[in-house]
């Protein structure tokens, strides 16, 4: 008897819990990216088809500041990545994949650069100086 | 903002960078909590009602450290050291990377398949007597636990944890704190002041292996033996609270801020406070009891957060031990940066970021199975401390903040 009130009582209490989960209200869902993913062919003139150009992140850093910041890009393994940079500032762009990449972004230009990760996983391409998390590369196999 | 820092430094992924892991499928995590949930009503319902594992004898007689491993201990430290400080000063140091990968991550499987080997290996033990004072037995484990505090901070939260100045620095303080405490000390002080030595220590309780492999042992009768002291505590919520937070530092949320050094240390600590003052607060939530008895509940029942912590710990940083680690090794083949490679090019195995299923499958089974080894361990302790009348709904509140623990650390998996 005492015994099954307490059992009721306690399932009512952690379905409470599990709804309202503390941790679970800022951070917004993954699938949701900030940045745009295009399937735009890069500007650059090589004659490939649409279907086959990859993901393009356009990158701007303006007064100490960068967009987009923190969010996540749907990428595949194996698939195109191209950096579109644009900066006000001298910039070191790091892409934290195995071997990672760094691309210098010199003030008031703006550097076009591709790179393919093939291991699943997430890669942070950041704003060196900014010491900023420009995107998470959310890589799907 | 913060200063511009060295090359190859990651904001990221704690002090050694590189990929992180893909988050696990909201499908794999929902069946994960199911089965948490499940089985924690289980156990409360349907287990045992007198207590099975209290029993053990608390002090197991120590038995005496195992030269060959002193030496092994002295070998691998002067390899790790001289590769920190004769190194590269960039991300490529052995020496670095051996600590944030096979030190701190490396430490929680070699204690749960081998025992606590740390005490014979560490080289702090090999080098200081027996101590000139008694310890003071009221410091408990603080010492230890802000010892972790440091740690995780270095890693997790300092302003450019890939710099290897600042982690020499923050090595040469802890050498000189092991060798000065020891002196002073002796042994008693790595039992409750080595950060390393204690989370090793605490792993090792539910390792099968006992007494440096003479015995084997029931890992929840081993649990029961962790030496109860003050800061015992602190010391659980500064591991569980850290990789809670590492998890949590990668959100878009928190990435898309601007975050202050000071912030993020704060916010470290705010999550190592959370995780403890709930379980003070879970512990002490039972009728029937006196003032000093809830005093002390909540020290009594801390050995059932470690395979909470153990689990987790092995969820989060299964891929970095096994495939930065393999980097690790091939660094600390070349601890001067001279371009040596006498095990052929550096070329890891990816095994498990490629295999992602599997990959999820294994960090959901990681923590529900500790979530199910510290319901069953806080379980039987209860029936052993709380008064017969309330012994079911004195462990409600504990075996609640064990769901929340584990809802929370499948909700990170799955949302980061």
């Amino acid at each position: 008897m005492k015994l099954a009130i307490t059992l009721a009582a306690s399932v009512l209490l952690v379905a409470g819990c599990g709804a309202s989960d503390p941790e679970s209200g800022p951070a917004p869902q993954p699938s949701t990216p900030s940045a745009a993913t295009s399937s735009e062919p890069s500007p650059d003139p090589a004659p490939e088809p649409a279907a086959d150009a990859g993901a393009v992140v356009d990158i701007s850093i303006r007064g100490g500041e960068v967009t987009p910041k923190g969010g996540r890009v749907e990428v595949e393994a194996g698939q195109e990545i191209t950096l579109r940079i644009t900066s006000d500032a001298d910039e070191e762009i790091h892409v934290h994949s195995d071997p990672e990449h760094t691309y210098e972004v010199t003030a008031g230009e703006s550097v076009t650069e591709s790179f393919t990760i093939d291991t699943p996983g997430q890669v942070a391409v950041e704003a060196h100086h900014l010491d900023a998390t420009i995107v998470q590369l959310v890589v799907r196999p | 903002m913060t200063l511009p820092s060295g090359v190859g430094a990651g904001f990221a992924a704690h002090g050694v960078g590189g990929a992180t892991d893909l988050p696990i499928p909201f499908i794999y995590a929902m069946v994960g909590a199911s089965w948490a949930l499940t089985i924690s009503f289980a156990v409360l319902a349907l287990a045992w009602k007198t207590p099975r594992f209290a029993d053990e004898p608390a002090v197991d007689a120590v038995p005496a450290r195992r030269p060959w491993l002193a030496v092994v201990g002295l070998v691998l430290t002067a390899w790790g050291l001289t590769a920190l400080y004769g190194g590269p000063s960039d991300a490529s140091n052995g020496g670095l990377q051996a600590l944030y990968i096979l030190v701190w991550v490396g430490l929680v499987p070699l204690a749960l398949l081998a025992g606590h080997v740390w005490r014979d290996l560490s080289p702090w033990r090999t080098l200081t007597g027996q101590g000139l004072w008694t310890y003071p037995e009221r410091l408990g484990y603080w010492p230890a636990a802000a010892g972790l505090f440091a740690f995780v901070w270095l890693e997790l939260a300092s302003p450019d944890p890939g710099d290897v100045g600042a982690v020499r620095i923050w090595v040469a303080l802890y050498v000189v704190a092991m060798l000065a405490g020891g002196i002073a000390f002796g042994p008693r002080w790595f039992d409750r002041a080595d950060p390393f030595d204690v989370y090793s220590a605490l792993v090792a309780r539910m390792s099968p292996i006992a007494r440096g492999g003479r015995r084997s042992r029931n890992p929840l009768r081993g649990l029961t033996t962790i030496p109860v002291a003050p800061g015992l505590v602190a010391v659980i919520a500064v591991l569980l609270g850290s990789t809670a937070y590492d998890s949590f530092a990668a959100s878009p949320f928190w990435q898309g801020k601007d975050i202050s050094d000071v912030e993020a240390a704060a916010a470290l600590l705010g999550f190592c406070l959370v995780v403890g003052v709930l379980f003070v607060a879970a512990a002490m939530a039972t009728g029937g009891v006196g003032r000093e008895e809830r005093r002390a509940l909540p020290g009594l029942l801390a050995h059932s957060l470690v395979p909470i912590v153990v689990g987790y710990v092995f969820a989060h940083y299964l891929t970095y031990l096994v495939e930065k680690g393999q980097s690790a090794l091939f660094a600390l083949l070349d601890p001067l940066g001279r371009g040596w490679t006498p095990l052929g090019s550096a070329d890891p195995s990816y095994f498990l970021s490629e295999h992602t299923s599997t990959l999820a499958a294994l960090k959901v089974t990681f923590v529900v199975a500790g979530h199910v080894v510290a319901v069953i361990a806080a379980h039987d302790k209860a029936l052993a401390l709380l008064p017969r009348a309330h012994r079911l709904s004195g462990q409600l509140a504990m075996l609640v903040l064990m769901v929340v623990y584990t809802f929370t650390g499948l909700y990170l998996l799955f949302s980061v």
